[in-house]
């Protein structure tokens, strides 16, 4: 399978928070040729990528997507739903899959234009107004769905221009691939440390699997993996971040400094592009959680630029994925045991 | 998939926004052609079709085109700003694959992160002015060699299956209309018989200005994929139409007042041949009827339609059951002249 | 009523101020086999069987209430809430101290007080402190199969879990059963519990909301997710199971509370966490009414659980 396909097949299936478990067949699948894989009692999957030496240094992306939760069936088989993470603006005239007995598919529509009233077709929508069309009838649905059934976004990634790709969850599916090319670049390497490749739970409703599995693992260093806005007219105009322009790295009070420096020395000396971005308190990713389990683990947090982000167009590059693989596969090669103890030290 | 739904499968996926109906006439084109006497093609576009008969001179139509949008500027970051080609409300815009003009260029509606939005911007209307176009390009620059104003485009939507024996797919207004006129085409019937396959009527009725024209007829009948809003948050009274409930028959729109004398005998053909049907409880909305009326001399006129849900956005569901009656209802109400 | 639970009803614990409910819980126990152990949040912790698999079973025994923070001149005293609760269904009802003391909650300007007929000052230093705390209390009616009154929320709850530790034997597990402390103020003494014991799995016995369709007499409530925890699908099915097997009919909820379970699945290796709750009309005011078949329905689906190989 092309990397395209690939990435596809991670983002296009579906893993609402609490589900992971849904797309471990396909994360283990691609992270088999490194080593095994375990799962903790909170379903957070690990591979462990061995290395020579004694450290243990963990990488995390989280595997859940945003989500909508069916709250009651109505007339005619509707379903009234709660949206977690997304934008009910963005829900208008939008596919979904109901995960109810079996997958069936849904549309979340709106009355025509033609019977709104003026303030209607003027007014934002409110999310109450939604409603997921199932084309079944009411008894005919209760067979298949009840109220707290999963719904996720229906939507299969697209190519467009200079390796840009649009598609759900890439948030945070691509830092997960971002690791499966980490691990494609050690694949050859005699490397110290011990890689445990992470795939996090329900960092989505509150990054709360990052803490359990930091727990399990217990890791000598930790870097977080996410998504973070660009600088379009559409993101976040006063970062520096952008489509092609690399990795984002962290710089912050969640981010051990030390660690982080050598990252960047590393970027720099291999031409690996990269771009700085700060957080001043709550980094809201799984690196808040990571950085204060047991005795404190150093961390790091690197992030993947993308637009429009907990949309079905997620547009993303996939040049920043595989730098982004690259960069941390360069820490693991180029830093032996007996290194770390003087990176971490304050 | 539905047997008797195949070409109302193509249909539905072919390209055709108003003004650029070229994919969906050659596929109107290339089906029907067997069955009528005379296939013409006239000066704004429309596909007439000609059965000849000693009947009374009867002109049923449908429109080719579908909503959709086109290119009015480019941003100076690679994105595209674009305006609608028809009735589209902004709010059914946001996060939508497109595909751009002939070429099919890929592109995505952006709308800025809600992380991103402020307490005003989230409770806010969507504008056309806060979304854009992305094709993935990096600038403006790149943009312009493979883009330019005025292309076309539609939105990229799957048709299949969908819930219990209904579809979805873009466009069912009004490429449901123009497979229920093709499946009509292939019956025998003694009236002298006209089938126009019009375009841009999402514009304003233009091609049926036309071709109404050009026919003259004295009765004309206009096939919908019409307004259904029966959704449990919408009051009964407010619905329109059912999907399930059968074709319906108009009472008035904002462009026709519909003939009662047509509108009962279709109504009596329905019940002869046990054929379930609706009325179309609604007076918003218009179509090519209208234009029927106020071209040449008018005409007596009705409209038959498919209740369709969500019209004029990305997606729309109807029942392949109110397809089928439809087409019945048609075919034996114009046997019947 | 039953006696057990008219007692555990009645009895005084705000949040942080267990005592008197820890007293009456312990003194409770029968079973001859059962460990009691308090820990340093005030937890009791009841355990009981042995076995691979290490079992939690958690019911608070906190209430929510007041707690005074200023007396004023003319006696009254202002008062601030412990734990998450609306105000507007508290108007003018009576609370009581812990050392008996009576008083009416009132709600103006924004501001509560406390007005127990002190004529001055002095006269309420005489009785009560800055730092005192008050649950709701009230009278407990019961009609239809349903009791209607203060402390549903979660007394229901413990109520189960004294029944089942006096009358379960021959475990096939390590179970623990956790009445906790200050789940009203964050789930405080259920995550310290967690933490100590390490348990494989965990059920949290709840009151939820009668909205959205959960009503009276229709069985255990399942929340599939809550402001802090989405339901862990393996124990999901587990219940569904033993639901199955003893024809229980299960409804199921989005809740918008939070409960014990969001710290407890986060705890050292993790915990696969499920809130059961029993439904309950008028949640967080000084009336929650529930029927008594859900409390006996509940209890019939953990016994199953706990039991179940």
């Amino acid at each position: 399978m092309d990397d395209f396909e690939l990435l596809k097949t991670l983002c296009d299936a579906h893993g609402p928070s609490g589900n992971e478990y849904w797309v471990h067949p396909v994360i283990e699948k691609m992270f088999s040729s490194f080593g095994e894989a375990s799962k903790d009692n909170f379903g957070n999957l690990t591979i462990c990528k061995k290395g020579k030496g004694k450290k243990k240094i963990m990488f995390m992306a989280h595997a859940d997507e945003v989500f909508l939760l069916v709250t009651s069936i109505e007339k005619r088989g509707f379903l009234k739903f709660k949206p977690v993470g997304i934008d009910p603006k963005t829900l208008v005239s939008q596919e979904v899959v109901i995960h109810g007995k079996k997958d069936i598919p849904g549309i979340i529509g709106i009355k025509p234009p033609h019977l709104m009233s003026k303030e209607e077709s003027t007014e934002g929508i409110k999310p109450e107004q939604l409603l997921i069309d199932t084309g079944y009838s009411e008894d005919k649905i209760k067979e298949i769905v009840k109220v707290g059934d999963y719904v996720t976004l229906n939507r299969k990634m697209v190519r467009l221009l200079n390796n840009n790709v649009a598609g759900k969850a890439t948030d945070d599916r691509a830092s997960i691939f971002a690791m499966y090319w980490c691990g494609k670049e050690l694949e050859n390497v005699n490397h110290d440390l011990n890689v445990y490749f992470t795939a996090s739970c329900q960092e989505e409703v509150g990054h709360r699997g990052a803490k359990v599995a930091s727990y399990c693992i217990n890791p000598d260093l930790a870097v977080a993996i996410d998504v973070t806005f660009d600088n379009g007219p559409l993101g976040d105009t006063e970062r520096e971040n952008n489509l092609g322009g690399g990795p984002v790295v962290c710089v912050g009070p969640n981010v051990h400094p030390k660690f982080r420096k050598k990252v960047i020395e590393l970027a720099k000396e291999y031409k690996i592009p990269y771009n700085i971005e700060v957080e001043p308190g709550n980094t809201g990713t799984d690196a808040w959680d990571i950085q204060i389990v047991r005795s404190g683990i150093p961390t790091l947090l690197i992030s993947i630029p993308i637009k429009y982000m907990h949309t079905s167009v997620e547009v993303i590059n996939l040049d920043d994925i595989k730098n982004t693989g690259r960069l941390i596969a360069k820490f693991v090669e180029k830093i032996t045991d007996s290194e770390v103890e003087a990176l971490t030290c304050f | 998939m539905f047997l008797k739904s195949e070409f109302l499968q193509k249909l539905s996926l072919a390209s055709g926004p108003s003004g650029y109906e070229g994919d969906v006439r050659k596929l109107i084109i290339d089906y029907v052609k067997p069955y009528v006497d005379e296939v013409k093609v006239d000066n704004i576009g429309n596909v007439i079709v000609h059965k000849k008969g000693n009947g009374k001179r009867v002109l049923v139509d449908a429109h080719m085109d579908e909503v959709g949008l086109i290119i009015t500027g480019f941003n100076n970051d690679g994105t595209l700003r674009f305006a609608a080609l028809g009735g589209i409300n902004s709010k059914v815009i946001p996060c939508k694959v497109v595909d751009i003009g002939d070429k099919k260029i890929k592109g995505v509606i952006g709308l800025k992160p809600i992380h991103l939005q402020s307490a005003q911007e989230r409770k806010a209307n969507i504008t056309l002015d806060k979304c854009c176009i992305d094709i993935g390009s990096n600038s403006e620059e790149e943009t312009r060699k493979i883009v330019e104003l005025g292309d076309y485009a539609v939105f990229e939507t799957e048709f299949s299956q969908f819930g219990e024996n209904l579809v979805k797919g873009k466009a069912l207004d009004d490429r449901i209309g123009c497979a229920v006129l093709a499946e009509a085409l292939k019956e025998k019937y003694s009236c002298d018989l006209y089938g126009s396959f019009n375009v841009q009527e999402e514009v304003g009725e233009r091609g049926a200005l036309v071709a109404a024209y050009g026919v003259n007829p004295d009765i004309g009948i206009a096939l919908e994929g019409t307004i259904c809003a029966d959704m449990p948050n919408v009051p009964e009274d407010e619905n329109a139409t059912v999907v399930g409930n059968g074709p319906a028959i108009s009472i008035m729109d904002r462009t026709s007042i519909f003939n009662t004398d047509i509108s009962d005998s279709i109504m009596d053909v329905a019940k002869s041949f046990k054929i379930p049907y609706q009325k179309r409880r609604a007076i918003a909305g218009g179509n090519d009827a209208g234009a029927m009326v106020l071209s040449g001399d008018g005409a007596k006129v009705a409209t038959i339609s498919v209740p369709c849900r969500y019209i004029h956005s990305s997606v729309s569901v109807a029942s392949i059951d109110d397809f089928e009656n439809a087409q019945k209802l048609l075919i034996n109400y114009l046997k019947t002249m | 009523m039953d006696k057990t639970l008219e007692v555990l009803l009645k009895t005084f614990g705000v949040s942080g101020h267990e005592s008197e409910i820890r007293k009456v819980i312990k003194g409770n126990i029968s079973n001859p086999k059962a460990e009691v152990i308090e820990d340093k949040m005030g937890n009791v912790t009841v355990k009981l069987g042995s076995g691979k698999e290490k079992l939690m079973v958690v019911a608070h025994m906190d209430e929510m209430g007041l707690i005074v923070s200023y007396i004023e001149d003319n006696g009254e005293m202002k008062a601030e809430k412990v734990g998450n609760f609306s105000e507007s269904y508290f108007g003018n009802s009576i609370v009581k101290f812990e050392n008996g003391i009576e008083g009416i909650a009132l709600f103006k300007d924004d501001k509560t007080f406390i007005d127990a007929g002190f004529k001055d000052k002095k006269e309420a230093e005489t009785s009560l402190k800055e730092g005192d705390v008050a649950g709701f209390t009230g009278n407990y009616l019961e009609h239809s199969n349903t009791i209607t009154g203060p402390k549903m929320d979660d007394r229901a709850g413990c109520y189960v879990l004294l029944s089942l530790i006096n009358e379960l034997k021959d475990l096939n597990k390590e179970v623990y059963f956790v009445f906790s402390a200050q789940q009203n103020l964050g789930g405080r003494g259920a995550r310290a519990a967690a933490n100590c014991i390490k348990p494989d799995k965990c059920i949290v016995l709840e009151a939820e909301n009668c909205k959205n369709g959960v009503e009276l007499s229709k069985g255990p409530v399942l929340s599939i997710m809550d402001k802090s925890l989405v339901i862990n699908h393996d124990i999901k099915e587990e219940i569904e199971k033993a639901a199955e097997k003893t024809n229980i009919k299960l409804q199921y909820t989005v809740s918008e509370e939070n409960t014990d379970g969001g710290l407890i699945q986060k705890e050292c290796f993790g915990v696969k966490t499920a809130v059961l709750s029993i439904p309950c009309k008028y949640i967080h005011t000084p009336t929650e009414m529930v029927h008594t078949s859900d409390i006996e329905t509940a209890k019939k689906l953990v016994k199953e659980f706990i039991m179940s190989k």
